[in-house]
């Protein structure tokens, strides 16, 4: 039996109303009695119902309904165990399992094996009733196949997928660059250098690349030091090749601190003979999987939380497949101080 | 009599689900018959009711639909007509009014008077019952003192005001200046200039030159050109002469074949210098409707920015989520270009890549 409004009223001796506000965390109620009833709440086992948010007319008939909003996290890698073994992925999945549950949904990962053709996919994700798909990073050449995108609601991470071209979620590239830059040259190094797949920047459009140039600018750097933009192979050769482009890099350009989007880099400074920090200070462009500790929290729970908030609006307007005006949601990033970049002054 | 969603299906002659299904879109009623119990939906003059609080009452007692939900699109501008006489404005609160109405709400301008207090204009909002907040763009910084935002559910357009720090939607300027100097590129343009207003380019984050910095990366440019930062502000006499001096010198030193302004004031001083548009300079807008004397550039496609602000504050209603988020983020709608006299095709449209 589904635990009512009406069943908390009565239990707290309270109106269904204020039962409803309070689980809202509606300011009208106090503190107090809106700790009180969500406590009764959780013990009753009451769960908000998406159908009753979806329908204000099935509300209003008051009838039971025993079905629950289900959504996909779809995972089409290769190796579908190697995506949530990055940190960052990692981060999304558990802010958007969170999220999902608080108000009322069920978040599923399923694994589309790379056996299967597109509809038996689609058939398979609708038989389990599945509304919404939130749709992890991928390698660029991922093959979707001709899946139907029409049947779910939608919502990306990233931008390392170009297909399907639904609403996306990311962190605030151009501004989290600026934000850093601003924040380390702060800390008293004016030689601020930057290490960047140009492949990746690309992919995020110059975000990085651009907010780079405008920053230098912006305070003034003289002479602004050109970036570092090199593809990493992760072969013995492709290895050895981007060492000697970092070394050369180095010693050309001798900045003193480096903002950092490579795994790698701070290990190959140390094979080069540098020492972090007391040589060069290294920031990380992102803290989950670059082994620094001081650079660019990207708020990767808070981009998984706000993709499933997100798509949650979207199957409550039963916004299916890829819309007209596409939008890219773009999360704040916070700067984490940390040893390998401490301020001079 | 509030119409109900019975009413309708008796008219139709199907069941109450169908009706209920087929007002929200879905796709397992039939194209045909979804069109069909709309209209008629419209004809008995239907509304859907977003007080789920007071839902079952409701049903109980069928009251009629009295309180429709009041959003406020506040106005603190010391003129307030001038705001929507930008026509990007104009768009968002069109976007907006139209949005509002599919989730029964209306949206109202409510105009914060110089000289009423942050927190008596708080209590002008309660008392109205106001639950949701639009803050449309600003020209002068908005002082909010003691408001409290823990009241509402907000979201703010566009970069120009800066607080609170909840949600906001805006058009995506980075990738529309990319876009743009990429189509200009296309169209056989090769001395690409760029004009901005220093401080506004600041305010908003160095988000133009940004963008600029990358296009003239991407496209490879042989020889790119310094953008020229603009300082006009006052329009006194005095000024405007120094700004159209420091232009002049701008296009005879680095001699543009196209530009691409974000300051409205620009295309009137080329033509004041004795330039011709498009003739010797042609020229595109960052945005097409507000900035005057051109007809080419980004539109902004402020009724989407404007609708989906609505979507989002409502979600925002739905569940409660008041004052500043502790993530903020910001929700970009992507430009479209548009084509116009002032930046004719040099050539053939071609592809770059």
């Amino acid at each position: 039996m589904r635990v009512t409004l009406k069943d908390i009223a009565t239990k707290v001796g309270v109106t269904k109303t204020t039962v409803s506000m309070a689980l809202r965390d509606h300011p009208r109620v106090s503190p107090a009695m809106r700790a009180t009833i969500q406590r009764v709440a959780g013990e009753m086992g009451y769960a908000p119902d998406p159908c009753l948010r979806r329908l204000a007319e099935y509300r209003r008939a008051g009838a039971a309904d025993p079905f629950q909003g289900v959504m996909a996290w779809l995972n089409h890698w290769d190796q579908p165990e190697q995506l949530r073994g990055f940190q960052e992925f990692e981060q999304y999945w558990r802010g958007a399992k969170t999220a999902a549950q608080r108000l009322g949904y069920r978040l599923v990962e399923f694994i589309w094996p790379a056996d299967w053709p597109a509809d038996r996919a689609a058939a398979t994700l609708r038989e389990r009733g599945v509304l919404g798909l939130l749709i992890p990073p991928h390698k660029p050449e991922v093959n979707w196949g001709d899946f139907d995108w029409n049947q779910f609601s939608l919502m990306r991470f990233g931008l390392s997928v170009r297909q399907p071209d639904s609403n996306l979620v990311t962190s605030d590239h151009q501004r989290a660059m600026v934000m850093a830059m601003q924040k380390i040259h702060a800390y008293g190094y004016p030689r601020i250098g930057l290490a960047l797949s140009r492949d990746h920047d690309r992919s995020l459009g110059g975000n990085y690349s651009g907010g780079f140039r405008w920053a230098q600018r912006l305070l003034k750097l003289e002479p602004p030091l050109p970036p570092l933009m090199a593809e990493l192979r992760r072969t013995p050769e492709g290895r050895a090749e981007f060492k000697a482009a970092l070394d050369q890099w180095m010693k050309q350009c001798q900045p003193d601190a480096i903002l950092n989007n490579f795994i790698e880099v701070p290990a190959l400074l140390r094979e080069l003979g540098y020492r972090i920090p007391q040589d060069v200070a290294v920031a990380g462009m992102s803290l989950n999987d670059i082994p620094v500790d001081a650079g660019i929290d990207q708020r990767s729970r808070a981009i998984g939380r706000i993709a499933a908030e997100m798509l949650i609006k979207q199957i409550s307007l039963n916004e299916r497949g890829t819309p007209s005006a596409p939008c890219r949601i773009l999360v704040e990033s916070h700067w984490q101080d940390g040893l390998t970049l401490p301020p001079r002054r | 009599m509030r119409v109900t969603l019975l009413d309708i299906a008796n008219r139709v002659g199907v069941a109450k689900t169908t009706v209920s299904m087929a007002l929200r879109g879905s796709y397992r009623v039939s194209a045909v018959r979804r069109r069909e119990i709309q209209r008629v939906a419209r004809e008995m003059g239907y509304v859907p009711d977003p007080f789920l609080s007071g839902l079952a009452a409701h049903s109980r007692e069928r009251l009629p639909v009295k309180n429709h939900g009041v959003l406020a699109w506040v106005n603190h501008w010391e003129d307030p007509r001038h705001l929507l006489q930008f026509k990007e404005f104009q768009g968002y609160w069109q976007g907006a009014s139209q949005a509002a109405t599919r989730f029964g709400y209306r949206v109202d301008e409510v105009r914060w008077e110089r000289d009423c207090s942050p927190k008596r204009f708080e209590r002008i909002l309660l008392t109205r019952g106001i639950e949701g907040v639009l803050i449309p763009p600003h020209h002068d910084l908005l002082d909010w003192g003691d408001f409290d935002w823990n009241r509402f559910s907000v979201i703010r357009f566009g970069l120009s005001v800066q607080n609170p720090d909840s949600n906001q939607v805006t058009s995506d300027v980075f990738r529309a200046t990319v876009m743009a100097v990429t189509k200009m590129h296309e169209y056989g343009y090769r001395r690409i200039g760029y004009t901005v207003n220093e401080e506004f380019n600041q305010r908003l984050g160095g988000i133009f030159l940004s963008g600029f910095f990358h296009a003239q990366t991407r496209l490879n440019l042989k020889k790119p050109l310094p953008p020229l930062l603009t300082f006009l502000k006052t329009r006194t006499l005095d000024e405007t002469t120094r700004q159209r001096a420091a232009l002049q010198q701008w296009l005879k030193r680095y001699r543009p074949d196209a530009l691409l302004t974000a300051d409205g004031e620009v295309p009137g001083m080329i033509r004041e210098l004795g330039h011709r548009i498009p003739q010797d300079i042609a020229v595109a807008g960052t945005s097409v409707l507000d900035i005057p004397g051109i007809d080419a550039g980004i539109d902004q496609q402020p009724e989407a920015i404007g609708r989906i602000a609505i979507e989002t504050l409502v979600k925002q209603i739905n569940v409660s989520e008041r004052g500043e988020p502790r993530d903020p983020c910001r929700i970009l709608v992507e430009s479209r270009w548009q084509d116009g006299n002032s930046l004719p095709p040099k050539r053939p449209a071609r592809t770059t890549t």
